[in-house]
């Protein structure tokens, strides 16, 4: 019987918390602009 | 003789294995794991979340990227007629000003403005000699000076306080000499609109 792969819960983890940082900068760097008020 | 006959041999050999890997792939179809699956439509997701924010952003909030209005010989910046022979404030209405002003190494001409609260302020900006920048500090304010361009940008400046800008484009110094890049700035002053003057001043140190 073929053997699937173990889930690489080390990498999700990671890459969970890489997008969830870019996430929380994004917005934050989007939000600071918009309170500068329009150009 | 013996090398042409294996030669002829072997291409039907090579033409059945692309044949055979042929049918394997199209029997396959396209195959991706169940995890990649997620993480490209969390990434799809995202971008389409990005876009939609700035997208949201410049039409409902007016936020919008400096923008080349003309182009301009820098060797007649200083030419009769030319709108930046005088650097400086105009005014258009009340509260509604230009400022046309030339980045040059390694100062601002001006390099000290002053609104009353609320002024809506057009910036002209354009280079006598290199790359330079513009960023007004605490603002959205933040324009290349190119040579031969003119960039403009509209601002709304309704805090009162002080307010600096730099050049934040590398443009050289001068050995041994204490000026250069680093000494490239220019303050803005923005007073309450009660006690401000009634027109918005300009000066060059």
């Amino acid at each position: 019987m073929r053997k699937e792969p173990d889930t690489p819960q080390g990498t999700i983890v990671l890459i969970s918390l890489f997008l969830i940082m870019t996430v929380l900068l994004w917005f934050n760097a989007y939000f600071i602009v918009l309170s500068r008020g329009a150009n | 003789m013996s090398e042409q006959t294996q030669g002829t041999e072997q291409a039907p050999t090579s033409g059945e294995h692309a044949a055979e890997n042929g049918e394997h792939a199209t029997e396959a179809g396209l195959h991706i794991e169940k995890w990649e699956g997620i993480w490209l439509r969390i990434a799809l997701v995202m971008t389409l979340v990005f876009i939609g924010a700035i997208t949201l952003a410049a039409l409902s909030f007016g936020i919008s990227v400096p923008g080349a209005t003309a182009r301009i010989n820098p060797a007649t910046l200083n030419d009769e007629g030319s709108p930046f022979a005088t650097p400086g404030i105009r005014e258009l209405a009340p509260g509604k000003y230009e400022v046309y002003m030339v980045a040059q190494t390694w100062n601002f001409l001006p390099d000290r403005l002053e609104f009353p609260a609320g002024s809506e302020v057009t910036f002209y900006l354009t280079a006598r000699d290199v790359v330079h920048g513009l960023k007004i500090a605490g603002t959205n304010v933040n324009m290349m000076a190119l040579p031969g361009q003119v960039s403009t940008l509209k601002a709304t400046f309704d805090t009162p306080g002080t307010f600096n800008y730099i050049c934040h484009e590398y443009c050289g110094y001068v050995a041994g000499a204490p000026i250069g890049h680093h000494t490239m700035y220019g303050q803005i002053t923005v007073l309450p609109a009660e006690g401000a003057a009634e027109t918005a001043q300009a000066t060059t140190e």
